[in-house]
């Protein structure tokens, strides 16, 4: 059963490009590059010095905000889902401010930050970390009751009971939100680097303007890589790290 | 697998009305209050073209109302908003609904959906601007590439987890396929979709803003635009509260709507 799986998703991503390579040879570059263009665009851009100055630029900046966006996030979470005042207190500012979109608060950052490191970081940071702590909150709240009563049967204290009941069964959550934190961690710093028209998001801008579009596909691809292999990996940790998340009742 | 934790995250919110949580309506007022006079604390602090406290903001956009100028943009803002919307359901409920149903199709798809959901939407502004222009046609695009990855992935993941003992019940009291399709899987689904369109309409409202500043700067965006570079921060303010009030809004109206339409969820919830 797992074989013609794998063979129909290589079907439909070989039909996808079959699809593309036929309508971009009758609509020519300037509309659609064809993959071909595209990967051989790819390995163009690949040995610019400023294609990788660019994307470490973006990169580093990025992670700053993530790891802070992941770091506040989770206690925030943990708290939220175990304190009920604390939800209480938050939780209007949280639903607030997760439908508020990168690009709406670029403007505003601007004119409070100008447009340096402090500006991209605090966009990634702003918009990151509500879908963190939304996520923790609802991981912290649904901790099972039995595996906590458990634990004050045994006479564990509160410091032992968060240490070594809440936290173990958060684990593979904390690790899911880090995973949905970077997709919207990454949207947030591509689209605040597009607005200022800055590193990597400057590079799409350009690429966009440029007569044929093979480049810019290049460069979407390159991000494509980026979140999916950090995604995958996270996935992996997730499910390596987490042993006990199969069988929760197995203790660790 | 983990994958289908990803969507669930949100649904839980119609459980935030739990009898037991309702004698904290006070403190979330107390909360929301608390927040307005930090800013306004914080704010004097600063010259208002940097950092507006909230009473300026709201005449500033008292002033905006009363000269017809924000009405207007939000109704332009809000029609590219409907209509790709309403394109991204179209596509997203019957797709999800067959992906997660049809195992062939969702081998098919899955791999294509999941590698352009990778990719920051905003990516692919260069390129609606080659197809698409930068006008109405560009915005309404935007919105529907916004949207209709999330909503995919929400709907396919709701379906391939419908409780295959429900539509075994149908079966095994001979109903036919349609049947099974309007009384089984539709009530089944329905919790799932509400969702879809919950996270999809709060992915509308960023889109139409996004493809507004990005895209020709018009509406709601050109306010925004044209009030950075005056360093007009009430103004600012003033749109970003307008939208945050739009995507809560519009989401408690689908919550409202779910909760009048799925009676019978709460028990079975439980």
């Amino acid at each position: 059963m797992r074989l013609p799986s794998r063979v129909t998703n290589l079907l439909g991503i070989a039909l996808l490009l079959l699809l593309w390579q036929l309508a971009g040879q009758n609509l020519g570059d300037a509309l659609l590059a064809t993959p071909v263009e595209a990967a051989r665009a790819l390995a163009a851009t690949l040995q610019e010095p400023d294609f990788w100055a660019a994307l470490w630029r973006m990169m580093w900046q990025m992670m700053i905000g993530y790891l802070l966006a992941l770091g506040i996030g989770v206690s925030l979470g943990i708290a939220m889902g175990r304190v009920p005042v604390v939800n209480a207190i938050v939780k209007p500012w949280a639903s607030m401010f997760i439908v508020v979109s990168a690009a709406a608060v670029v403007p505003l950052f601007i004119i409070l930050m100008g447009r340096g490191l402090l500006f991209s970081t605090a966009i990634v940071f702003v918009v990151t970390v509500w879908y963190v702590v939304v996520s923790v909150t609802e991981a912290a709240r649904t901790v099972s009751p039995k595996l906590i009563d458990v634990a004050r049967s045994f006479a564990a204290s509160d410091v032992q009971r968060f240490r070594y009941v809440i936290l173990p069964a958060l684990h593979p959550y904390v690790l899911i939100a880090a995973r949905v934190g970077f997709v919207h961690a990454l949207r947030a710093m591509v689209t605040a680097e597009m607005f200022i028209s800055a590193g990597y998001g400057g590079l799409l801008n350009n690429a966009g303007l440029d007569l044929s579009t093979a480049p810019l596909f290049a460069l979407i691809v390159m991000l494509m890589v980026i979140s999916l292999s950090a995604t995958t990996l996270m996935r992996w940790a997730a499910d390596h790290a987490a042993p006990w998340y199969a069988s929760r009742t197995r203790d660790r | 697998m983990t994958t289908s934790v990803d969507a669930p995250a949100r649904p839980a919110r119609s459980a935030r009305l739990s009898p037991g949580q309702r004698s904290f309506g006070l403190l979330y007022t107390a909360s929301v209050a608390g927040g307005l006079l930090v800013w306004q604390l914080v704010a004097q602090g600063y010259s208002s073209f940097v950092l507006a406290p909230p009473l300026e903001v709201l005449q500033r956009l008292w002033n905006l109302t009363a000269s017809g100028e924000l009405p207007l943009a939000l109704a332009g803002a809000l029609q590219h908003m409907a209509l790709g919307y309403l394109i991204a359901c179209a596509i997203a409920i019957p797709l999800g609904m067959l992906m997660g149903r049809v195992r062939f199709i969702n081998d098919l798809v899955d791999p294509i959906v999941n590698l352009v959901y990778a990719v920051p939407s905003v990516a692919w502004v260069p390129f609606i601007m080659i197809w698409c222009g930068l006008y109405f046609e560009a915005r309404v695009t935007l919105v529907v590439i916004m949207c209709v990855f999330d909503m995919i992935i929400v709907v396919s993941t709701g379906a391939r987890n419908a409780d295959r003992r429900l539509l075994d019940v149908g079966r095994s009291f001979g109903a036919g396929a349609w049947q099974r399709m309007r009384l089984v899987l539709l009530p089944e689904s329905l919790p799932f979709l509400f969702t879809a369109l919950r996270i999809g309409v709060v992915r509308a409202v960023n889109a139409m803003i996004t493809a507004e500043l990005f895209l020709a700067a018009v509406n709601l965006g050109a306010i925004m635009k044209q009030a950075a570079v005056r360093l007009d921060s009430a103004a600012v303010l003033g749109i970003l509260a307008v939208l945050c009030l739009l995507g809560l809004a519009l989401q408690e109206v689908l919550l409202v709507i779910e909760r009048r339409i799925c009676v019978w969820r709460p028990r079975t919830k439980a």
